[in-house]
């Protein structure tokens, strides 16, 4: 199963156009969807879900054409998705939000659906917290459960919209392993602005900027953009050539690792893929990487 | 089983159990239903009338009129719940259906709010068939539950709902009141502005309390002003019924489309900034 995207455009009330004429093929693994804030990632994935209408273009899921009403139902049948801002029920359990939402997809049968419950809730670790009300949940623990509902009914599809934006170092790792976990025979979109998941978890990546789509291929390819372009600097000063890609400062000075034209006394190093998507929005728009 | 109702039946499950944890619901409801009771208690127009069975027809229109306020007083705010940003996308990529979701949402948090105020008039229709040693009063209870009271509910949780999500959930809840009593309660006669009080498109169930409760001294049996009150009889009970509910549906396809609108981008920030 793939996924075609032709033409696709969005343009909300007051003209702000939010995609425009994105071309894309998506297919099974992982994919990471980049862009800076703004750029149009959800939106697409909104789009992809079926909830929101393109302006222009079409999109087909497998057989599916999610312009008719048919084809969204059958996308959505096949659809795990976890939203950026993710609100739950506080006045209900975790086994009692999993349940309701196993049976919006349909899961009608009570011992598999609370078979399969249990054994998400294993899964992101939320086991021991079954019967406790949400609304008491960290941020992290809400999180693990929005990923557990995303997996209810064994989705082909998921898409998943920042899920470890706000989460401390220990719950983004254990997320990341789980989302490692996930990829296999599923489509499995990823949007995030931490580009260590995506490198981590992503052998493919689109990159948004603007609505338009700037990249798709593979990590590593992303990471080559900044082939030949990427420094290290010791310096006291602000380097005032390059685009300072992170700084480490120390008792001699700051450490700068830099994107673009070099300044004296740069030494050249091997890119990653923050660098590379550095490098790639540098190459669209100088001033863009600022934003 | 499809999965429209698959959706439907979770929602309604779901629905009734937050309902049944929500504590404004308690408190909106409960002591409105016992200053329904105390009124229709000690109320002239029901220790006016001979018959047992006739009083608790007269009992039903009270109750409706203070006990169902609180219901859609407490029911405003539940649709919000389910419309919030970051639920509401989770919601709608499940594959039942946003108008079934809607429907047993609405149908599970009525189900709760509803149980108390029917067990009470049922509970007086027992007290009054066993003073009266006839089946009758229960019977008049029961009818009026499922003529009077649940239609007036479903009509004013689904207003409640739709206010709910085009108002502050607070300015909603006032609106609610004004609205409920505007609709069955405010004569023209006392203030000079249209009103359906007194009519068929009133949600008091005063026609059906008068033609099928055996009640009196309520509004269809006094206020003949026009075309819009005729005579209560059976036809007139059964037209008010179903213009009831027709508003009900009205209310309820309104809030469905705001929620689409919502959730296409509109009336939040969403939209733009993404």
């Amino acid at each position: 199963m793939n996924i075609v995207i032709e033409g696709l455009g969005k343009v909300y009330r007051g003209g702000h156009t939010a995609l425009d004429r994105v071309d894309l093929r998506i297919g099974r693994g992982m994919t990471g969807l980049l862009g800076p804030n703004g750029a149009g990632k959800t939106t697409l994935m909104r789009i992809l879900t079926g909830v929101l209408r393109p302006t222009s273009g079409r999109v087909r899921v497998g057989d599916h054409d999610l312009a008719t009403s048919s084809g969204r139902t059958a996308v959505k049948r096949m659809l795990g998705y976890m939203p950026q801002e993710l609100a739950l029920y506080p006045d209900l359990t975790a086994r009692e939000f999993l349940d309701y939402i196993a049976l919006l997809k349909g899961i009608d049968d009570k011992r598999a659906r609370h078979a399969q419950v249990e054994v998400l809730l294993g899964q992101v670790g939320l086991e021991d917290h079954r019967s406790r009300r949400v609304g008491g949940f960290s941020g992290g623990m809400k999180r693990r459960l929005g990923i557990a509902q995303a997996l209810l009914g064994d989705p082909r599809l998921v898409i998943v919209d920042e899920p470890t934006a706000g989460l401390d170092p220990q719950e983004r790792m254990r997320f990341r392993a789980l989302l490692a976990g996930l990829g296999g025979d599923r489509i499995m979109i990823l949007s995030t602005h931490i580009l260590d998941d995506v490198a981590q978890a992503c052998p493919r990546v689109c990159v948004l900027d603007e609505g338009r789509l700037r990249y798709h291929g593979t990590a590593t390819g992303l990471t080559d953009v900044a082939a030949g372009r990427t420094y290290r600097l010791r310096s006291e000063m602000h380097p005032s050539d390059g685009t300072v890609v992170n700084a480490v400062s120390g008792p001699e000075g700051a450490e700068y690792r830099l994107v673009g034209t070099p300044p004296p006394g740069a030494e050249l190093v091997a890119p990653t893929l923050e660098d590379g998507y550095v490098a790639l929005l540098q190459s669209l728009d100088p001033t863009n990487i600022m934003r | 089983m499809t999965v429209t109702w698959c959706a439907v039946r979770g929602s309604v499950r779901y629905e009734a159990r937050m309902a049944a944890r929500d504590r404004v619901l308690w408190l909106s409801l409960l002591p409105l239903t016992g200053l329904a009771v105390l009124l229709a208690l000690s109320s002239p127009a029901v220790a006016g009338q001979a018959d047992a069975a006739g009083r608790i027809g007269t009992t039903v229109v009270v109750v409706n009129t203070f006990a169902v306020v609180g219901l859609g007083v407490a029911l405003a705010g539940r649709l919000t719940q389910h419309s919030r940003p970051g639920l509401t996308e989770v919601l709608d990529t499940t594959p039942g259906g946003r108008t079934a979701r809607l429907a047993g949402v609405l149908a599970g948090a009525l189900a709760v709010a509803l149980a108390p105020i029917a067990v009470v008039v049922v509970l007086l229709g027992v007290a009054a068939s066993v003073q009266a040693s006839s089946v009758a009063p229960l019977a008049h209870a029961v009818l009026g539950v499922v003529t009077v009271l649940a239609p007036a509910a479903l009509a004013i949780t689904t207003f409640a709902g739709l206010a709910g999500l085009l108002l502050p959930v607070a300015l909603a809840r006032v609106l609610v009141v004004a609205v409920w009593f505007w609709a069955t309660q405010l004569s023209p006669s006392i203030v000079p502005v249209p009103t359906p009080t007194g009519t068929v498109l009133s949600p008091l169930g005063g026609y059906q309390a008068v033609a099928w409760l055996g009640a009196r001294g309520v509004w269809a049996n006094r206020q003949r002003t026009g075309a819009l009150s005729p005579p209560p009889d059976s036809g007139s009970a059964l037209l008010n019924l179903v213009l009831v509910l027709a508003l009900a549906a009205v209310f309820f396809l309104a809030a469905r489309l705001v929620m689409a609108w919502r959730a296409d981008g509109h009336g939040t920030r969403d939209g733009a900034d993404r």
